[in-house]
């Protein structure tokens, strides 16, 4: 930095300080005077849409009281160093866990958003797939394996009936894949 | 609205009654579209995590064991699920990858074609082009009603003393920016040179 360009970032940070300094209560004023403005400008300029309020208020006809619900345990998009993952721009296929009391299912999806998954412990079963524009009944294998060739945008969740066991489905959280 | 109310909401709507759960809808359905757009998501990903979001609220109704913290509770789930979105859009913003010199070059190029627009305008495209920790924060703050400074640090795991001094430090950057708007090319010196002081 040669001597004038120091001397401006010298003047300038001093006459930064100096209006802080100076005027708190300016500075206080003009800091709240512009969230005000933006807090007016919200409901204009971002507003949440009327389709959105609506589906937010339908996702409650959704609601599948019976089921025992399969919390997300593992998903190693968050789990695994997001950011980590983020800065090197590496991709690989993306693993999820759900549990409920006694059965875990097991997923792995692909960047070509093929889905591969597991009831464990391994029986048959049939998955529901559950999104955005209805249902999608899979059967699993003899090992509870099961495969969706492209798993629909926008929200999801699995539905899991036991050919064993005439108890409650398993239904996995919703989660957008 | 008390904690009470939203304690008997939520009771009521794990009941089956759905004015009650459009109740809950209506009063926070502001605050989670905000976590998405102060993320950057557009409106289509935005449309995307609110509804993940209320259907996991849906499922878990009866599970809510802490009423008063609901706002904090569909805060985080919709900031997990904007994280997830914007791995999966990479390229996309992501609050850390973005830096602040490139946010800030971005502000000045669009006080370009500022003055074609009227002053709100100016203030809001200055806004869209703070730096992603500035914006994510000042847009949840915004929302109606917002997020305490305490729920706020608990779902950003910031420390909540912070909270203040960076909601005050992203409102000055954003009146200098919007402030270029009149003064154009004056002002530009003006701004550079302020910003040179602050970082060295």
């Amino acid at each position: 930095m040669n001597p004038d360009d120091e001397a401006v970032a010298k003047a300038s940070r001093i006459d930064g300080a100096a209006v802080h300094l100076e005027w708190p209560d300016a500075a206080e004023a003009a800091r709240e005077a512009t969230f005000r403005r933006l807090q007016s400008l919200v409901p204009e300029k971002d507003p949440v849409p009327a389709e959105v309020l609506a589906s937010a208020r339908s996702s409650f006809g959704l609601r599948s009281v019976d089921d025992e619900l399969a919390a997300l345990v593992y998903d190693s998009m968050i789990d695994d160093g997001l950011l980590a993952s983020v800065r090197s721009g590496g991709r690989t296929a993306r693993q999820l866990s759900f549990e409920a009391r006694d059965l875990v299912l097991e997923m792995e999806m692909s960047g070509a958003r093929y889905l591969v998954g597991q009831v464990v412990p391994a029986q048959a079963a049939v998955v529901e797939l559950r999104h955005r524009g209805g249902t999608t009944p899979v059967e699993t294998d003899e090992l509870g394996c099961f495969h969706i060739p492209v798993v629909p945008d926008g929200p999801v969740s699995f539905r899991c009936w036991l050919a064993s066991s005439a108890a409650h489905p398993v239904a996995t959280s919703w989660i957008t894949l | 609205m008390n904690d009470l109310d939203l304690g008997s909401l939520l009771r009521q709507a794990a009941g089956g009654d759905w004015r009650s759960w459009d109740a809950l809808v209506d009063r926070f359905a502001g605050l989670v579209w905000a976590i998405a757009r102060g993320h950057g998501l557009k409106q289509a990903d935005a449309a995307e995590i609110s509804r993940t979001t209320w259907m996991r609220l849906a499922e878990n109704l009866d599970f809510i064991s802490a009423p008063e913290r609901l706002g904090v509770w569909l805060a985080t789930n919709a900031l997990r699920e904007c994280l997830r979105l914007m791995r999966q859009r990479e390229g996309c913003t992501s609050a850390e990858q973005l830096t602040e010199s490139t946010c800030g070059d971005r502000a000045l190029e669009m006080t370009d074609d500022l003055a074609k627009r009227g002053r709100g305008a100016a203030l809001w495209s200055a806004f869209e082009a703070l730096a992603p920790d500035c914006k994510a924060l000042l847009r949840v703050l915004l929302a109606d009603p917002p997020l305490s400074h305490a729920e706020l640090s608990e779902v950003f795991e910031m420390p909540i003393g912070s909270i203040g001094p960076v909601r005050a430090r992203c409102l000055d950057r954003l009146g200098d920016r919007a402030a270029l708007h009149p003064l154009h090319s004056q002002g530009r010196h003006a701004v550079a040179g302020t910003t040179k002081g602050r970082v060295s």
